[in-house]
């Protein structure tokens, strides 16, 4: 399985993989700097990825877009999927629960890496 | 609505919050009301981060390329070595962290507004940044463990028409996000 970090900070990205590889996860991590290259990735990969992880606010196609059109798509709504950013008013929090029902977490910036692991952890562990 | 005092109190506390936690470091924070930033001689970066809505502005973080150095290696745990781009990120995610967190701080105070995306500058030598006279101003030094850099935020009170642009927006770009997946999905099962 595949996991995909979709955020248009290099470094965010290289730190949300830190987190992923020493919680134990060894497997190909999928990386998109927008919503347009994620859906890329998430369309040629979709039957591989057994979770996303999204920043909102990201240039060309934000995260709400990308998630909202995920949500609308069943045979990808079903993958996990957690908003990572740093946009944590309780408006933002409803709005991206409306925008995919399913939607498995919200994780606001600025977190710990124990933080980021915990809340991941009960879907990375069916992945590892 | 806020006062220009507790907005500039609000930011103090996203700041603390932000530095505490990427950091766990408890930083130092100054009012530091010039007209301008006059950084040490270096090579300095500025980021800048606008938003917009009820509330309309930019918050822009000014600092060494040392100091940015010194931020990449307490948020990796490792030397990026000459990586610029990563050092810009550093800048770029902190101001996203610290705006966000305002904009949780102040979510019932009717100051609403949506983040933009980070732009960046850099100078070889010194650095300065000017702000228009339409706009208010609060500025403020930090230190923070072993780094240290400034922040000023640029803004004004807006109608309520700016944040309904954004909210359409929003929605018509998920609907080309849908298309797109659906189209991919369709090409891949064909």
């Amino acid at each position: 399985m595949k996991i995909l970090v979709v955020d248009d900070s290099a470094l965010q990205r290289k730190m949300i993989i830190q987190i992923i590889r020493k919680a134990g996860f060894q497997d190909e991590v999928l990386e998109a700097a927008d919503g347009q290259e994620a859906i890329q990735l998430l369309g040629t990969n979709y039957k591989d990825i057994g979770l996303v992880l999204c920043d909102w606010n990201m240039p060309n196609m934000s995260g709400g877009e990308f998630l909202e059109g995920v949500g609308k798509v069943p045979q990808v709504a079903k993958i996990p999927f957690f908003m990572v950013t740093s946009e944590g008013t309780d408006a933002k929090i409803k709005e991206a629960y409306a925008k995919h029902p399913l939607l498995r977490g919200y994780i606001v910036k600025p977190f710990t890496p124990e933080q980021l692991k915990e809340k991941i952890d009960p879907v990375l562990k069916t992945m590892i | 609505m806020l006062s220009r005092e507790q907005l500039g109190e609000a930011l103090k506390e996203s700041l603390n919050i932000a530095m505490m936690t990427i950091f766990s470091a408890m930083p130092n924070i100054k009012d530091d009301e010039e007209g301008f930033f006059d950084m040490e001689n270096g090579d300095n970066i500025a980021v800048s981060l606008g938003f917009g809505g009820k509330i309309e502005g930019n918050l822009t973080m000014l600092l060494s390329d040392e100091s940015a150095r010194k931020i990449v290696v307490r948020m990796l745990g490792s030397d990026p070595g000459e990586e610029s781009q990563v050092f810009y990120d550093s800048a770029g995610e902190i101001t996203n962290i610290i705006l966000g967190t305002l904009k949780t701080r102040v979510q019932y105070s009717g100051l609403s507004f949506v983040l933009g995306i980070p732009a960046v500058a850099r100078a070889d030598e010194s650095l300065r940044i000017v702000g228009s006279t339409k706009t208010d101003k609060i500025s403020l030094a930090v230190a923070c463990a072993d780094f240290s850099f400034k922040v000023v935020l640029y803004y004004l009170i807006n109608s309520d028409a700016t944040q309904t642009k954004y909210t359409e927006l929003e929605a018509q770009k998920a609907d080309e996000a849908e298309k797109a997946i659906k189209g991919l999905l369709d090409k891949n099962e064909s």
